[in-house]
Protein backbone atom coordinates (compact mmCIF):
# COMPACT_ATOMS: atom_id res chain seq x y z
CA UNK A 1 0.00 0.00 0.00
CA UNK A 2 1.52 3.52 -0.91
CA UNK A 3 1.66 6.42 1.01
CA UNK A 4 -1.67 8.93 0.41
CA UNK A 5 -0.47 12.52 0.04
CA UNK A 6 -2.10 14.57 2.95
CA UNK A 7 -3.65 17.36 1.89
CA UNK A 8 -2.46 20.36 4.03
CA UNK A 9 -6.05 21.97 4.66
CA UNK A 10 -7.21 18.45 6.25
CA UNK A 11 -3.63 18.17 8.58
CA UNK A 12 -4.09 22.46 9.30
CA UNK A 13 -7.67 21.61 10.61
CA UNK A 14 -7.24 18.49 12.63
CA UNK A 15 -3.63 18.98 13.77
CA UNK A 16 -4.75 21.11 17.15
CA UNK A 17 -6.92 18.53 18.03
CA UNK A 18 -4.42 15.80 17.41
CA UNK A 19 -2.01 18.30 19.74
CA UNK A 20 -4.67 18.59 22.69
CA UNK A 21 -5.18 15.08 22.65
CA UNK A 22 -1.86 13.73 22.62
CA UNK A 23 -0.66 16.44 25.29
CA UNK A 24 -4.33 15.39 27.12
CA UNK A 25 -2.21 11.81 28.03
CA UNK A 26 1.43 13.47 28.97
CA UNK A 27 3.05 16.86 28.74
CA UNK A 28 5.44 17.27 25.99
CA UNK A 29 7.80 20.06 24.77
CA UNK A 30 7.67 20.98 21.64
CA UNK A 31 10.13 19.26 19.92
CA UNK A 32 9.07 15.94 21.62
CA UNK A 33 5.67 16.46 20.71
CA UNK A 34 6.20 16.59 16.92
CA UNK A 35 8.14 13.17 17.49
CA UNK A 36 5.19 11.97 19.00
CA UNK A 37 3.00 13.45 16.09
CA UNK A 38 5.49 11.38 14.06
CA UNK A 39 5.27 8.24 15.73
CA UNK A 40 1.50 8.46 15.95
CA UNK A 41 1.42 8.25 12.01
CA UNK A 42 2.38 11.86 11.01
CA UNK A 43 5.31 10.41 9.41
CA UNK A 44 6.01 14.03 7.42
CA UNK A 45 4.38 16.50 9.68
CA UNK A 46 7.31 19.12 9.92
CA UNK A 47 8.45 20.93 13.32
CA UNK A 48 7.64 24.69 11.94
CA UNK A 49 3.85 23.35 11.67
CA UNK A 50 3.82 22.45 15.09
CA UNK A 51 5.11 24.79 17.56
CA UNK A 52 3.12 27.75 15.82
CA UNK A 53 0.10 26.39 16.68
CA UNK A 54 1.05 25.20 20.11
CA UNK A 55 1.82 29.26 20.56
CA UNK A 56 -2.04 29.95 19.00
CA UNK A 57 -3.25 27.35 21.21
CA UNK A 58 -1.68 28.62 24.27
CA UNK A 59 -2.35 32.13 23.65
CA UNK A 60 -6.30 31.13 23.15
CA UNK A 61 -6.06 29.92 27.11
CA UNK A 62 -6.65 25.43 25.20
CA UNK A 63 -2.61 25.17 26.45
CA UNK A 64 -0.78 25.94 29.53
CA UNK A 65 2.66 25.57 30.09
CA UNK A 66 5.93 25.38 32.54
CA UNK A 67 10.03 25.78 31.51
CA UNK A 68 12.42 23.30 32.35
CA UNK A 69 15.91 22.90 32.22
CA UNK A 70 17.09 21.09 29.39
CA UNK A 71 20.51 19.52 28.99
CA UNK A 72 20.46 20.14 25.60
CA UNK A 73 20.29 23.64 26.46
CA UNK A 74 17.84 26.29 26.60
CA UNK A 75 14.69 25.65 28.87
CA UNK A 76 12.12 23.59 27.35
CA UNK A 77 8.64 24.52 27.77
CA UNK A 78 6.33 21.48 28.56
CA UNK A 79 2.82 21.91 27.45
CA UNK A 80 -0.29 20.62 28.92
CA UNK A 81 -4.62 21.08 28.50
CA UNK A 82 -5.84 23.66 30.63
CA UNK A 83 -9.77 22.61 31.64
CA UNK A 84 -10.62 24.32 28.25
CA UNK A 85 -8.33 22.53 26.21
CA UNK A 86 -9.67 19.34 27.49
CA UNK A 87 -13.18 20.34 26.68
CA UNK A 88 -11.90 22.01 23.43
CA UNK A 89 -10.74 18.25 22.14
CA UNK A 90 -13.61 16.87 23.43
CA UNK A 91 -15.72 18.69 21.03
CA UNK A 92 -13.38 18.34 18.32
CA UNK A 93 -13.24 14.97 18.62
CA UNK A 94 -17.32 14.69 18.34
CA UNK A 95 -17.85 16.98 15.56
CA UNK A 96 -14.46 14.79 13.72
CA UNK A 97 -16.24 11.27 14.76
CA UNK A 98 -19.89 12.39 13.41
CA UNK A 99 -17.57 13.84 10.21
CA UNK A 100 -15.75 10.59 9.87
CA UNK A 101 -19.66 8.64 10.08
CA UNK A 102 -20.47 11.15 6.94
CA UNK A 103 -17.65 9.87 5.04
CA UNK A 104 -17.74 6.11 6.26
CA UNK A 105 -21.44 5.94 4.97
CA UNK A 106 -20.97 8.12 1.56
CA UNK A 107 -17.67 5.77 0.48
CA UNK A 108 -20.34 2.59 1.85
CA UNK A 109 -22.92 3.82 -0.48
CA UNK A 110 -20.39 4.53 -3.53
CA UNK A 111 -18.92 0.65 -3.06
CA UNK A 112 -22.22 -0.29 -3.00
CA UNK A 113 -23.10 1.39 -6.41
CA UNK A 114 -22.04 -0.72 -9.53
CA UNK B 1 20.46 13.52 26.43
CA UNK B 2 23.47 16.36 27.23
CA UNK B 3 24.73 18.01 24.04
CA UNK B 4 26.62 20.72 23.48
CA UNK B 5 26.05 22.20 20.44
CA UNK B 6 29.47 23.54 18.26
CA UNK B 7 30.06 27.06 17.56
CA UNK B 8 29.05 26.70 14.21
CA UNK B 9 25.61 25.18 14.86
CA UNK B 10 25.08 28.09 17.01
CA UNK B 11 25.82 30.25 14.39
CA UNK B 12 23.30 28.85 12.03
CA UNK B 13 20.83 29.23 14.60
CA UNK B 14 21.69 32.74 15.36
CA UNK B 15 21.19 33.53 11.69
CA UNK B 16 18.42 31.86 11.14
CA UNK B 17 16.42 33.55 14.34
CA UNK B 18 17.77 36.74 13.17
CA UNK B 19 15.37 36.25 10.18
CA UNK B 20 12.83 34.85 11.87
CA UNK B 21 13.20 37.99 14.04
CA UNK B 22 13.08 40.14 10.86
CA UNK B 23 9.66 38.83 10.22
CA UNK B 24 8.45 38.50 13.52
CA UNK B 25 8.20 41.97 14.27
CA UNK B 26 4.55 42.46 14.15
CA UNK B 27 4.47 40.72 17.05
CA UNK B 28 4.70 42.34 20.52
CA UNK B 29 8.01 42.41 22.44
CA UNK B 30 7.19 40.39 24.90
CA UNK B 31 5.62 37.65 22.74
CA UNK B 32 8.56 37.88 20.20
CA UNK B 33 11.17 37.13 22.79
CA UNK B 34 9.06 34.31 24.06
CA UNK B 35 8.36 32.97 20.63
CA UNK B 36 12.40 32.70 19.69
CA UNK B 37 13.53 31.31 23.44
CA UNK B 38 11.37 28.44 22.30
CA UNK B 39 12.36 28.21 19.08
CA UNK B 40 15.73 28.36 20.24
CA UNK B 41 15.25 25.32 22.70
CA UNK B 42 13.51 23.53 19.92
CA UNK B 43 15.89 24.00 17.52
CA UNK B 44 19.22 22.47 20.37
CA UNK B 45 16.82 19.58 21.15
CA UNK B 46 16.30 18.83 17.83
CA UNK B 47 19.68 19.63 16.52
CA UNK B 48 20.93 16.95 19.02
CA UNK B 49 18.53 14.59 17.17
CA UNK B 50 18.79 15.46 13.46
CA UNK B 51 21.46 17.74 13.17
CA UNK B 52 21.19 21.62 12.79
CA UNK B 53 20.89 21.37 9.03
CA UNK B 54 18.20 18.84 8.82
CA UNK B 55 16.56 20.96 12.30
CA UNK B 56 17.02 24.28 10.30
CA UNK B 57 15.37 22.89 6.97
CA UNK B 58 12.76 21.00 9.32
CA UNK B 59 11.46 24.77 10.17
CA UNK B 60 11.19 26.28 6.94
CA UNK B 61 11.75 29.39 5.67
CA UNK B 62 11.86 32.26 7.94
CA UNK B 63 9.28 33.85 6.55
CA UNK B 64 6.74 31.40 6.44
CA UNK B 65 7.43 30.35 9.86
CA UNK B 66 7.00 33.63 11.29
CA UNK B 67 3.88 34.18 9.04
CA UNK B 68 2.45 31.70 10.74
CA UNK B 69 3.31 33.00 14.05
CA UNK B 70 2.02 36.14 13.35
CA UNK B 71 -0.93 35.45 11.20
CA UNK B 72 -2.33 33.83 13.97
CA UNK B 73 -2.20 36.84 16.02
CA UNK B 74 -5.36 39.03 16.05
CA UNK B 75 -3.75 42.35 16.85
CA UNK B 76 -0.62 41.89 14.53
CA UNK B 77 0.77 45.48 14.94
CA UNK B 78 2.73 47.40 12.15
CA UNK B 79 6.39 46.51 11.39
CA UNK B 80 8.37 49.60 12.18
CA UNK B 81 11.68 47.63 11.81
CA UNK B 82 10.63 46.21 8.22
CA UNK B 83 9.72 50.18 7.56
CA UNK B 84 13.02 51.24 8.80
CA UNK B 85 14.77 48.99 6.55
CA UNK B 86 12.52 49.82 3.62
CA UNK B 87 12.90 53.21 4.31
CA UNK B 88 17.06 52.95 4.69
CA UNK B 89 17.37 51.38 1.53
CA UNK B 90 15.56 54.05 -0.31
CA UNK B 91 17.61 56.54 1.49
CA UNK B 92 20.71 54.39 0.33
CA UNK B 93 19.34 54.53 -3.44
CA UNK B 94 18.24 57.84 -3.97
CA UNK B 95 22.09 58.65 -2.23
CA UNK B 96 23.62 56.27 -4.49
CA UNK B 97 21.64 57.97 -7.64
CA UNK B 98 22.19 61.55 -6.54
CA UNK B 99 25.95 60.71 -6.09
CA UNK B 100 25.97 58.91 -9.11
CA UNK B 101 24.15 62.15 -11.20
CA UNK B 102 26.58 65.16 -9.97
CA UNK B 103 29.67 62.57 -10.65
CA UNK B 104 28.06 62.55 -14.19
CA UNK B 105 27.82 66.39 -14.35
CA UNK B 106 31.35 66.95 -12.94
CA UNK B 107 32.37 64.91 -15.92
CA UNK B 108 30.76 66.41 -18.68
CA UNK B 109 32.14 69.92 -16.81
CA UNK B 110 35.60 68.58 -16.97
CA UNK B 111 34.80 67.75 -20.57
CA UNK B 112 33.57 70.83 -21.84
CA UNK B 113 35.59 72.63 -19.96
CA UNK B 114 32.57 74.91 -18.43
CA UNK B 115 33.14 76.75 -15.20
CA UNK B 116 29.97 75.65 -13.78
CA UNK B 117 26.37 73.82 -14.34
CA UNK B 118 23.22 73.41 -12.54
CA UNK B 119 21.02 70.53 -12.00
CA UNK B 120 17.95 69.18 -10.39
CA UNK B 121 17.75 65.63 -9.46
CA UNK B 122 13.83 65.14 -7.67
CA UNK B 123 13.99 68.38 -7.25
CA UNK B 124 17.35 68.82 -5.34
CA UNK B 125 19.62 71.21 -6.49
CA UNK B 126 23.03 70.63 -7.71
CA UNK B 127 25.77 72.53 -8.33
CA UNK B 128 28.73 71.23 -10.14
CA UNK B 129 31.61 73.66 -10.49
CA UNK B 130 35.22 73.18 -11.90
CA UNK B 131 38.11 75.52 -11.67
CA UNK B 132 42.01 74.77 -12.49
CA UNK B 133 43.00 73.75 -8.77
CA UNK B 134 39.36 71.81 -7.87
CA UNK B 135 36.50 70.30 -9.15
CA UNK B 136 33.38 69.56 -6.83
CA UNK B 137 29.67 69.81 -6.10
CA UNK B 138 27.10 71.44 -3.76
CA UNK B 139 23.26 70.62 -3.37
CA UNK B 140 20.52 72.91 -2.20
CA UNK B 141 17.05 72.86 -1.64
CA UNK B 142 14.64 69.97 -0.45
CA UNK B 143 13.94 67.13 -2.37
CA UNK B 144 10.05 66.45 -1.69
CA UNK B 145 9.68 63.96 -4.11
CA UNK B 146 12.54 61.60 -2.49
CA UNK B 147 10.68 62.68 1.58
CA UNK B 148 7.38 61.30 0.28
CA UNK B 149 8.88 58.17 -1.11
CA UNK B 150 10.98 57.23 1.59
CA UNK B 151 7.73 57.98 3.72
CA UNK B 152 5.38 56.04 1.55
CA UNK B 153 8.55 53.24 1.46
CA UNK B 154 8.33 53.09 5.57
CA UNK B 155 4.52 53.33 5.52
CA UNK B 156 3.62 50.44 3.32
CA UNK B 157 6.95 48.13 4.55
CA UNK B 158 5.62 49.04 8.24
CA UNK B 159 2.00 47.83 7.13
CA UNK B 160 0.28 50.95 8.67
CA UNK B 161 -2.94 49.90 7.93
CA UNK B 162 -2.85 47.68 10.78
CA UNK B 163 -3.52 50.32 12.80
CA UNK B 164 -6.98 50.48 11.75
CA UNK B 165 -9.48 48.73 14.12
CA UNK B 166 -10.87 47.51 10.90
CA UNK B 167 -7.97 45.62 9.21
CA UNK B 168 -7.47 43.73 13.29
CA UNK B 169 -10.87 42.68 13.09
CA UNK B 170 -9.88 40.97 9.13
CA UNK B 171 -7.02 39.56 11.20
CA UNK B 172 -9.20 38.44 14.14
CA UNK B 173 -11.52 36.77 11.42
CA UNK B 174 -8.44 35.19 9.72
CA UNK B 175 -7.25 33.73 12.53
Amino acid sequence: MHAVARDPQLLKGVLPMLVLGLLGTTESYGYELVTRLQAAGLTGIATGTVYPVLSRLEREGLLTSRLQESPAGPARKYYTPTSDGQDHFATAHTAWAELGQVVAAVTQERKETP
Amino acid sequence: MSTQLRIGDRWHRWIYLQRVDLWLSPLPGKQRRAVLKELKASMADAAAETGMDTAIDDLGRPRTLARAYVDGEPQARPSWYLGGIIAASLFGLFLYLGVAYSIGMMDALLDSGTPAASGSFFGLGIDAFYTPTSVGFQTNGFSWPILIIIVLGFLIGSRIWRLLPSAREVTSARD
